[in-house]
């Protein structure tokens, strides 16, 4: 039997039509990044410095938790903490300032991205709501202009 | 009616300035070596008053930084005085114990008998220092004990606070005397043993068994 997937039995259900679906682009939001990331709350990596804790615990665990036979993974945990507790600070301190090719990190953060965007901002962005609905003089009200009448909510 | 002076009063506020007024007090030197030398020309303490110096401050040979830390730690009520009388005492009592047990011991043995009582004190201060502090940190409602890293000088405070705490309950009912049950103390952690060094090794462990909420930390 001759078969064509236009004629097959799902293509042919009720309210289906032969032809192919025809998809017509509009552009609701400009095809383009915005001027600003969201800032989330900044933070540094977070390092708890697990390693040498747990490195720590054996230690303790092997001696039956006295304290003086892990002098080496005490030392090894306290310097983790102080190096992590010291970027910590400095990332603090560049992502509050904002500044460009400062801090240890490659890439930049989000104020720093935003402090960018400001000076060289996306042309021809536009203003927040994108896509105005505006009605031309001699068209009238009553046409659907906008095919919102079927739309819920409030007919423009 | 007899008025009684009161011995003292409960502050219940931090001073908000000094009773010295700082235009015409200045600090009074506690250094020996600085003690010796003569006051450059420029000085001001050349004309102006010098504040009263601290009761542990005074310049001695024998300043020692955990005794003088100790002695604040076991002070109760202000009582800085008593509280160095009670120090100084088991002090005294390490000593004269190490110096009996010198005097018994073959010639060979004598050298190994640690006769300052400070160097006691010190080592045994040193061997009560936990490694880590257990913090509450609440999360979802719920508070959790959370093992955090700890400076030297809180492990030292920790330390000298837990070994207060053991002699306090000793000395409770007048069962024994501070000074005693301290002097016990210090000599037992100085040979890594007593009650003291038992309850690092509890925290040790409680911060062992609560290491899954590490990472509730900070």
């Amino acid at each position: 039997m001759f078969y064509s997937p236009v004629l097959s039995k799902n293509a042919l259900a009720k309210g289906r039509s032969v032809y192919p679906k025809v998809e017509i682009f509009s552009e609701v939001l400009p095809l383009c990044g915005k001027d600003k990331v969201n800032q989330k709350k900044s933070k540094a990596a977070a390092s708890s410095c697990t390693q040498e804790l747990q490195s720590l615990f054996g230690c303790l665990r092997k001696y039956e938790f006295d304290s003086l036979p892990c002098g080496k993974q005490n030392e090894a945990y306290k310097e983790c903490v102080k190096a992590s507790a010291k970027a910590a600070a400095e990332y603090k301190e560049t992502s509050k300032k904002g500044a460009l090719g400062e801090g240890s990190s490659q890439s930049m953060t989000t104020a720093q991205f935003n402090k960018l965007m400001q000076l060289f901002p996306q042309p021809d962005l536009g203003q927040s709501p994108y896509r105005q609905m505006k009605r031309l003089p001699s068209q009238s009200y009553s046409d659907d202009l906008f095919h919102r009448k079927s739309m819920p909510g409030k007919p423009s | 009616m007899i008025i009684r002076p009161c011995a003292r009063l409960i502050s219940t506020s931090a001073p908000s300035s000094s009773r010295y007024d700082a235009k015409v007090f200045r600090e009074p030197i506690s250094d020996r070596e600085q003690l010796r030398k003569p006051l450059s020309a420029d000085d001001e303490r050349n004309f102006l008053f010098i504040k009263a110096l601290k009761s542990d401050e005074t310049p001695t040979f024998y300043r020692n930084h955990v005794v003088d830390k100790l002695v604040r730690v076991c002070m109760t009520d202000g009582r800085k005085e008593m509280s160095r009388k009670n120090v100084l005492a088991a002090l005294e009592i390490i000593k004269r114990k190490q110096y009996q047990a010198w005097n018994k011991a073959s010639d060979d043995e004598k050298p190994k008998i640690e006769l300052s009582a400070f160097k006691i004190a010190e080592v045994g201060i040193d061997n009560c220092k936990p490694l880590m502090k257990l913090q509450g940190v609440t999360r979802g409602g719920t508070t959790y004990q959370v093992p955090f890293p700890i400076e030297d000088s809180e492990a030292e405070f920790r330390a000298m606070k837990m070994m207060r705490d053991i002699c306090r309950q000793k000395a409770k009912h007048g069962e024994t005397f501070f000074k005693d049950a301290l002097a016990a103390e210090l000599m037992l952690a100085s040979q890594n043993e007593g009650a003291t060094i038992q309850a690092k090794q509890e925290l040790h462990k409680t911060c062992e068994a609560n290491r899954a909420y590490a990472h509730y930390r900070g």
